[in-house]
């Protein structure tokens, strides 16, 4: 059997200090130091729910339209586009173009949800040359805006009872060529007090779907006109 | 001659020290029931706030009832909610429509403040379908009147899109605070409004005015 872990001066130390505890400790071998550890860690993350069996094993397929449900709210993702000309909304810079997943929106709790809490429900990965960087709390890329396709308006608040037809946008480096696939990330969220605000709001963004989609050049509805 | 306060000479002490283990400072009896004491404290302390949810009521906002048209006196601010209008096209005053898979309504208000300049930041509306719709100091359901000083009336006008099924026995809540409306003031404005004023507004396209705020009264139409 191996000896004890702690140095002998620091047992001797602890003999001297004639705490029982202290001296036990250190007598043991690494080992069991090791398991003991183990054994407190999982118990303290237990006590926490760490041990709860987990609703799902990972993020599922996303489907196109099809509607999820994503705490707070229900979205249905139609298609991903591109384009270079958008109406009412500005690149940062000449030359970019705007990568727009367009998905119906209805927000299914019983109060209005602000739209920061939509940009963290829908971003993107998987795409190059986005303008945006990752988020550390979200993951993927967030979009710059999320645009209503009736008016071009920000959606924000998101009401209740109401079903929007939006425009998630993506701005992509004019100088990396254009997206053939995205992949598409929904995050759910979690109604709770905040750790240190208790003021109760949605928090935890975590990914439920998740899916590679095909990425097409927008069509004006000039050209589709001119097509038929 | 012997000198009777001479020490003999000292020998030099060859034992080796003796080690002195530190007194170690056990827990006494009093110790310990003063620590049991101060944990069932606390634990009775938890009982009681958990059988009791006394913070809600003590923290809970003081609602002061009103009706459209009529002043509501407040600890910051003298609040009088006007006629509310509602279409499904909004008229912003920028330039812009916008529209809405709802009904867009609109409630002026004319905020005096009282002993010093007040910024009212805090709007909602309790829906008659129970459902909470959150107004904004930015973005398309919006409240954002700006500072009303003393003895100058400010004039804004609320947005909020909502369902229809939402109008019908609606009440609006104004207050001083966007993030925090506890142990404070707000307003409880019943709106008045109808089934029939939801199917009106519903049916109707033409643009709803909301126009910028400021201490000058609107024009009546």
């Amino acid at each position: 059997m191996p000896g004890p872990a702690a140095p002998p001066d620091l047992r001797a130390r602890a003999r001297q200090s004639g705490s029982t505890v202290a001296r036990r400790v250190l007598d043991q071998p690494l080992r069991r130091i090791g398991i003991g550890g183990a054994v407190a860690l999982l118990a303290v993350t237990a006590a926490f729910g760490g041990l709860q069996e987990q609703a799902q094993d990972g993020p599922e397929v996303l489907a196109v339209d099809a509607a999820v449900e994503v705490a707070p709210f229900e979205l249905t993702v139609h298609r991903v586009v591109w384009t270079t000309d958008l109406p009412g909304q500005y690149l940062s810079e000449d030359g970019n173009r705007w990568v727009g997943v367009v998905a119906t929106v209805r927000n299914t709790s019983d109060a209005g949800v602000l739209g920061v809490t939509l940009r963290d429900a829908l971003t993107l990965t998987g795409v190059d040359g986005l303008v945006k960087e990752p988020g550390v709390l979200v993951p993927g890329v967030t979009s710059t805006s999320i645009a209503l396709l009736e008016d071009g308006s920000s959606l924000s608040p998101v009401q209740p009872g109401l079903t929007y037809e939006a425009a998630f946008l993506f701005e992509q480096d004019g100088s990396v060529a254009p997206p053939t696939t995205a992949t598409v990330l929904l995050q759910q969220h979690t109604w709770r007090k905040g750790s240190l605000d208790p003021t109760v709001t949605w928090w935890d963004p975590t990914t439920a779907l998740r899916g590679e989609l095909d990425v097409r050049e927008a069509v004006s509805d000039a050209d589709e006109e001119g097509d038929e | 001659m012997s000198t009777p306060d001479a020490t003999p000479a000292a020998t030099p002490d060859t034992t080796p020290p003796v080690p002195v283990a530190p007194r170690v400072r056990r827990p006494t009896a009093q110790t310990l029931g003063a620590g049991a004491a101060v944990l069932a404290a606390l634990a009775v302390g938890h009982v009681v706030v958990t059988a009791f949810p006394v913070d809600e009521r003590v923290q809970a906002s003081f609602l002061r009832p009103a009706v459209v048209g009529e002043p509501v006196e407040l600890r910051y601010a003298r609040l009088t909610a006007g006629e509310p209008a509602g279409s499904t096209v909004l008229d912003p005053d920028d330039g812009s429509l916008l529209a809405t898979p709802g009904v867009w309504l609109t409630v002026p208000l004319t905020i005096e403040a009282t002993g010093q300049p007040r910024a009212l930041g805090f709007a909602e509306l309790l829906g008659g379908d129970g459902r909470t719709y959150v107004v904004f100091t930015g973005g398309r359901s919006w409240f954002l009147p700006g500072t009303a000083q003393p003895g100058i009336a400010r004039y804004a006008t609320l947005r909020v899109e909502v369902p229809p099924e939402a109008l019908p026995g609606a009440h609006l809540r104004i207050g001083l605070e966007q993030k925090d409306q506890r142990r404070e003031d707000v307003a409880d404005i019943d709106l008045g409004l109808t089934q029939a004023d939801a199917d009106a507004w519903a049916a109707d396209d033409t643009p709803v005015l909301a126009g910028p705020q400021s201490d000058e009264p609107p024009e009546q139409p």
